[in-house]
């Protein structure tokens, strides 16, 4: 099995910016490997956690590109900006907040079913805190 | 720039001529990007440009694709002029493990005095249905017939999902431990026949759960509970998947007496990979003038056509399938990475299909004959292997399973589909919409025999 450990290169962003800080969604089970039952004296072995998937951290190359999305919105560019997105989600495509900010872009230009969907999109990849909580009033414009 | 490839092409300077037709060379070129990214994402584009190299036909099948969908969106003239460059989401090392994976079984079989044995592959990226590898036949440098397009065949059992599907979506109806009878049953078809459809195993099993119903595959209960449903809705179903055909309503559809290309059910499948969301499939990601204009682009598009919590029910199915069910075999194959994905195998073994999808990776497979004789293989012992293959080389993800929050996981009799507890005999933890969990009847033996591990995993 080819497992790459890409977690080996991955760095954490270390960007301070608050706007692009992310908690991380919920992770898949990552308890023990296994459990004695006191009944019956018996080990359970639990399933190895799966390898974590790192599209939903956020990696320097995604984070860089969310930024360059964010940058050239201000300059009018929405074309690049949405291209630098969907450089993100194909690289990192379970990374939420990829979709959210492609869904805001929708948004913008008028395009209200498309932003509704990104922003489920981005709830259905285990969008929590602040990206939830703006995926969801996407969402709620967007359906108005 | 360029790396190590398995494939060392041969460019080819000769400039393409001006033509009124289109004219498409590839040039496959590593993309300029950062050896990190290239890691991560696993991907070189496959870029068609002027320049013509000598093994441009290497990817007929992609290719085809590619044309297709150029010609679906633009007239000829505006796609004409010289030094237009076609980005594509093609995946070469995908690729070769899909036609090697193939070719593989193919001769395996040929030795096994089955010759003539055909196939296809489609290979897609889950979230954004990005479509990576295209296989159209045994011989996958042959620019004939692409049975990965063009194929239509039975899809039998991979139509049942959508059948579950539309049961589960009626939550207060129907969940994964509503008993279906799996006895004897006929229809009175208006035409006097009588249609009696039997299960693989030849077989009945009493009352199923709706759970064992579709991860063993079982057709009697399946035919039963469409019936139930109404072909109206399973239809309905099928389209909010992807498929796009006219679809007659017959009772023999819930066993997938419908034929289908490779392509099409990847569509559907695609849809259950994406959580829900229809995503188109995708070969071209962007045509680009040799000013570097982009002419056009071919967005990220998706709508929610399921609710998540069904959607992870039905898969909650779809990965038991390869635990308990038709598609076990997963578990050696493909040890310690989780999977989801149906088996299907038609009347005299005349079609093998495997669908499924890891975390990053959504693949069907089909086998078969041209002229439709039997294959001697089931969805199981052919196509699942070569699907089983191609994940092994290529995927690097496992299923990502993200619980909804209308969803609860409980304990449930895996004979009865009443309420249990985890410290029962004999049962099983399944997913339920909140509030529609079975409740929990009589006290049960303790104890931990029939511990079904893999179950384990899902519980937090």
């Amino acid at each position: 099995m080819n497992k790459v450990k890409l977690l080996s290169f991955l760095v954490i962003a270390l960007s301070l910016n608050a706007c692009q800080t992310v908690p991380l969604p919920p992770q898949e089970d990552e308890t023990n490997d296994s459990v004695v039952s006191e009944k019956d004296n018996v080990e359970i072995k639990k399933v190895k956690a799966p390898v974590i998937d790192d599209a939903v951290t956020a990696s320097p190359v995604v984070t860089t590109l969310l930024e360059q999305a964010q940058e050239y919105q201000k300059a009018g560019n929405i074309s690049a900006a949405v291209s630098a997105l969907e450089r993100a989600i194909r690289i990192a495509p379970r990374y939420a907040e990829s979709y959210y900010e492609l869904g805001e872009i929708r948004y913008a230009e008028g395009n209200n079913s498309q932003a509704k969907a990104l922003g489920q999109k981005a709830i259905s990849l285990g969008a929590t805190g602040w990206l939830r909580a703006q995926s969801l009033q996407l969402i709620d414009n967007a359906s108005k | 720039m360029r790396g190590a490839s398995y494939y060392n092409p041969t460019r080819n300077a000769k400039r393409a001529k001006t033509r009124r037709n289109l004219v498409l060379d590839i040039t496959v070129r590593e993309g300029l990007i950062e050896e990190k990214i290239a890691r991560m994402a696993k991907m070189k584009r496959l870029v068609l440009g002027d320049k013509s190299i000598s093994d441009q036909k290497r990817y007929p099948a992609y290719l085809d694709l590619v044309r297709r969908q150029l010609q679906r969106d633009y007239n000829a003239e505006d796609l004409a002029s010289n030094g237009l460059s076609i980005f594509t989401h093609f995946d070469p090392l995908v690729q070769l493990s899909a036609e090697s994976s193939l070719a593989k079984m193919v001769t395996k079989q040929q030795k096994e005095q089955m010759p003539n044995l055909e196939g296809a592959v489609v290979v897609t990226r889950p979230n954004t249905g990005a479509v990576i590898a295209i296989v159209g036949g045994s011989n996958a440098r042959y620019a004939g017939f692409n049975r990965a397009i063009d194929a239509q065949r039975q899809v039998g059992s991979l139509i049942k999902p959508a059948v579950f599907l539309t049961a589960i979506q009626q939550y207060e109806a129907y969940n994964l431990a509503s008993l279906v009878s799996d006895e004897e049953y006929s229809l009175f078809i208006k035409e006097g026949d009588d249609w009696n459809p039997q299960n693989y195993d030849q077989e009945n099993h009493g009352d199923v759960l709706l759970y064992d119903a579709l991860v063993k595959s079982y057709n009697v209960s399946t035919a039963r509970l469409g019936n139930e449903l109404g072909l109206g809705a399973i239809i309905e179903t099928i389209h909010k998947l992807g498929i796009e055909q006219e679809i007659a309503a017959l009772p023999s559809l819930t066993l997938g007496a419908i034929a289908m290309s490779p392509f099409e059910v990847s569509q559907m499948y695609q849809t259950l990979a994406a959580d829900g969301f229809y995503t188109p499939l995708m070969a071209i990601s962007a045509v680009v003038d040799p000013q570097n204009t982009v002419l056009t682009s071919y967005p990220l598009a998706v709508e929610q056509r399921f609710d998540t919590a069904s959607i992870y029910m039905l898969r909650h199915a779809l990965r038991g399938v390869t635990h308990d069910g038709t598609g076990k075999a997963l578990q050696w194959l493909i040890p310690d990475f989780a999977v989801a994905g149906k088996t299907g195998t038609t009347n005299s073994l005349r079609d093998s299909w495997f669908a499924g999808f890891s975390g990053d990776m959504m693949s069907v497979v089909w086998l078969g004959k041209d002229d439709n004789s039997s294959t001697g293989l089931t969805g199981s012992s052919g196509a699942l292997r070569v699907w089983a293959d191609i994940i092994k080389q290529r995927s690097q993800l496992p299923i990502q399973n993200i619980v909804p929050e209308n969803v609860e996981i409980s304990w449930v009799d895996r004979e009865t589909g009443l309420g249990s507890q985890e410290s029962c005999r004999n049962t099983m933890p399944l997913p339920f919409i909140v509030g529609t969990s079975p409740a929990v009847e009589t006290e049960c033996d303790s104890g931990v025999d029939n511990v079904i591990n893999w179950f384990r995993g899902i519980l937090d």
